[in-house]
């Protein structure tokens, strides 16, 4: 008897483990396969395409050609509950008295013309603009999206996203948290923080990088051999150690160095550029190919690198330089980005944590 | 004599499951509390290199319209890009389809049907080559389905000029079809979500998989271009290329679909292959990783340890019966005996289930809810993948002809009428 109910018992003890996997068989309620985004396309105006798609959908009369409203304020709840403020041929929305005392409001806002925004209120719904769209000091904002320019005052936050089809201009101070594209350019104002920029050109501060009287490529001294070379094929050196361009120097290749590279002020790389640590590109540096740093990576002023350029802990860049071209649009990625005034970049700031203009 | 001989055996058994165990806990801890590594998840504006999406297909008419169709809608300048479908002496409707796909999307989709040659994906990956005049190539299975950004995030560490390889996520998407694509699916996840990134994290050696994959074509031609005597063309592209002192990059956040085996003879086909093909680059790389100069002592380590990870299989079936021997053959030095007791005890209720620890860190970090439940079904998987590679090694040391090394295709479970989007 009692060897069968130990055997019953060691029989109890291994299906033990096994009960909940067998009712999750059973019942099958977890079976999907996990969420790829198939429409995922890294695009930066992702979020204002949708809330576009959004206003679209339940804003027809609105976006109708033929169908215009004369009545200037057109207040009413959408069936997600959504309170919404549609406004026509004037530039600013309604309040009422607790909202204004309250300095905070839930209006989906759009209006189809331009719009200018009271400040030191928090906008708990996104706003659309027709025109443009010009926020006063120290307001917050879920998400703003203008077809033309927008304009954050001082100490305005931007807590989602925020996409102007023309030029969207930053006051000091402000925080740009979550995403800021516009269709033409962006211009950053000191001690703006943000985590993630695109447009064709992106200015920081209001002095613009004067183009330097860089030396031609047979004026500089040409480098052809590093020490240390681990591994070299066509045109990648790989380097054991640090790498030290002197000063006004050309290289044409790649260069990877297991530790720490300087490149010397004046210098022209034809090629990229890694780092095993950090890296440095002292006044004045071209790089016609990629800056990858696995450490930090300083760029000193006046330079121009083609990009992208990566940095797994903090990029520090310089007045004067600037990073990718008109025609070439680039990337800046780093855990931190430290952008003094009087940089340019065309393309893409993306910040892993936080970026920020210099005072 | 004889005992201690076995419990010499033993102990050494013994001490390389511990490393691995550590080597498991290693990974999924920094996974679950470490730094992430994903420098190059972020560039979404660059002048793109130009890329070659290669489509390995041999009788995939049940899978390939899909891919095809999910590769016409990525994202990628269009002058930059093409596909190239290596179609490897199919016998069904492959080739029709393709060349449906080629005569619509001219000068973008090109077809190289392969009729003779040696069978299998480096050998056709290697004729394929003179085909390519780009500077990346990316592979996918014919089974898989690549979202729109998937390309552009695959070519992305190719701007780091150290990078050699880079490997994305593979996703199972038929998941929900028995108890083995449910297993398949937490285990992928722990392969993935846990495994290759803590090696991306820890600066280690990710492995290029041979799919969902990118290869740098002035990489390739550095260690010479595929080789076709492999069973495994990733796993030894892989070694070859970090040897010469290339990177190789995981990118978790890019994944992709695909199919996993719906039973078990197919999947016990499928692990043999990849422990033959992994046990040959064990023989050719490894003692050539142990004094190689490029690569750091950890990198060794690591790929090392990986290059040993199907070799472990009998090992451990080795340790199980020299225990059950050692248990009955009775033990008179007690102090010893009391330790190899304890460590075999410690290795039983911990050790064994590192791996297990792996799948479940992963799932959490899915964000999964109740699959977790089938973790304890994994025994039962783990059981047979231990038999089918220690078999496959066996086979592998006594049969050394060529059909021992003949490829053998995964089987395709894909129905028609199949719509992306709706899930199995």
């Amino acid at each position: 008897m009692w060897p069968i109910i130990f055997c019953l018992f060691v029989v109890f003890l291994f299906v033990l483990p096994l009960l909940p996997g067998l009712v999750e068989l059973r019942f099958a309620t977890d079976t999907k396969p996990l969420s790829v985004i198939q429409e995922y396309n890294t695009d930066i105006t992702y979020f204002a395409k949708g809330f576009k798609t959004y206003l679209e959908k339940n804003f027809i009369s609105f976006f109708s050609a033929e169908q215009k409203l004369n009545v200037p304020i057109q207040q009413g709840i959408l069936r997600d509950n959504t309170n919404f403020q549609i406004i026509r041929n004037r530039t600013i929305p309604v309040f009422n008295l607790q909202e204004i005392s309250r300095a905070k409001t839930d209006w989906l806002i759009i209006a189809d013309s331009a719009l200018i925004l009271p400040g030191q209120i928090f906008f708990q719904k996104e706003i659309y603009s027709r025109n443009s769209i010009s926020a006063g000091e120290n307001s917050q904002f879920r998400a703003l999206l203008a077809e033309e320019n927008i304009t954050l005052g001082k100490g305005c936050s931007i807590l989602r996203w925020v996409h102007s089809g023309g030029s969207l201009f930053v006051d000091p101070n402000c925080n740009l948290y979550g995403r800021a594209s516009a269709g033409s350019s962006i211009t950053l104002s000191k001690r703006c923080v943000f985590e993630r920029l695109h447009a064709p050109k992106i200015m920081f501060g209001k002095s613009q990088p004067v183009a330097a009287g860089r030396k031609k490529i047979h004026e500089l001294l040409k480098v052809t051999t590093i020490p240390n070379v681990k591994d070299q094929y066509t045109r990648r050196w790989l380097i054991d150690g640090d790498i030290e361009i002197p000063e006004n120097s050309f290289f044409d290749g790649d260069l990877i160095a297991s530790r720490n590279v300087v490149i010397g002020a004046g210098s022209h790389i034809r090629g990229s550029i890694k780092s095993n640590n950090d890296l440095q590109l002292q006044n004045n540096v071209q790089v016609d190919g990629s800056v990858v740093s696995t450490g930090n990576l300083y760029i000193g002023n006046n330079c121009n690198l083609s990009g992208p350029v990566i940095a797994e802990d903090t990029i520090f860049i310089e007045t004067g330089s600037t990073v990718g071209t008109e025609t070439a649009q680039t990337t800046v990625s780093g855990l931190k980005i430290h952008i003094a005034s009087g940089v340019v970049v065309f393309g893409s700031v993306w910040a892993e944590e936080s970026a920020r203009v210099a005072s | 004599m004889f005992v201690l001989i076995l419990k010499i055996v033993l102990t050494v058994v013994t001490l390389l499951i511990l490393t691995y165990t550590v080597r498991h806990y290693r990974f999924t801890l920094n996974r679950l509390f470490g730094k992430q590594r994903h420098p190059y998840i972020n560039i979404d504006a660059a002048v793109w290199p130009s890329v070659t999406v290669i489509v390995a297909a041999h009788n995939e008419e049940a899978v390939i319209e899909h891919s095809l169709q999910a590769l016409l809608e990525v994202h990628y300048p269009p002058e930059k890009f093409k596909i190239l479908v290596v179609n490897d002496r199919s016998t069904d409707g492959t080739r029709e389809i393709v060349d449906g796909f080629c005569t619509r999307f001219p000068g973008l989709v090109t077809a190289f049907h392969r009729s003779v040659g040696q069978p299998g994906k480096a050998a056709a990956l290697k004729d394929a080559s003179q085909y390519i005049n780009s500077e990346i190539i990316i592979v996918f299975d014919a089974d898989y389905i690549p979202g729109q950004g998937l390309i552009k995030q695959l070519a992305a560490p190719f701007f780091d000029p150290e990078v050699g390889l880079v490997m994305g996520r593979v996703v199972p998407l038929n998941t929900g079809r028995n108890l083995l694509t449910r297993l398949l699916d937490i285990e992928r996840a722990g392969g993935y979500q846990v495994d290759q990134q803590a090696r991306m994290n820890l600066n280690l050696v990710p492995q290029y998989g041979g799919t969902v994959g990118g290869v740098r074509i002035a990489a390739l031609e550095s260690v010479g271009g595929w080789l076709d005597d492999t069973l495994a063309e990733d796993t030894d592209l892989t070694y070859r290329a970090i040897l010469k002192g290339w990177k190789s990059v995981y990118q978790n956040r890019s994944e992709c679909y695909e199919e996993v085996p719906e039973n078990w003879p197919v999947r016990i086909r499928q692990i043999k292959r990849w422990a033959k093909g992994h046990n040959q680059s064990l023989y050719r790389y490894s003692w050539k990783c142990l004094v190689n100069r490029n690569i750091s002592l950890h990198e060794k380590t690591d790929g090392l340890l990986l290059l040993g990870v199907h070799l472990m299989a009998p090992v451990i079936l080795i340790g199980w019966i020299l225990a059950i021997i050692l248990f009955f053959l009775g033990n008179d030095n007690i102090i010893y005996g009391s330790i190899a007791f304890m460590a075999m005890a410690a290795f039983g209720t911990i050790g064994n289930f590192a791996a297990f620890f792996e799948i479940g860190s992963a799932v959490y970090l899915d964000r999964g809810k109740n699959r977790i439940r089938l973790l304890p079904f994994n025994l039962f998987s783990f059981l047979i993948s231990t038999v089918t590679v220690s078999t496959a090694t066996i086979s592998q040391i006594v049969d050394r002809s060529e059909k021992s090394k003949l490829w053998e295709k995964t089987p395709r479970f894909r129905e028609k009428g199949f719509i992306m989007g709706v899930p199995a």
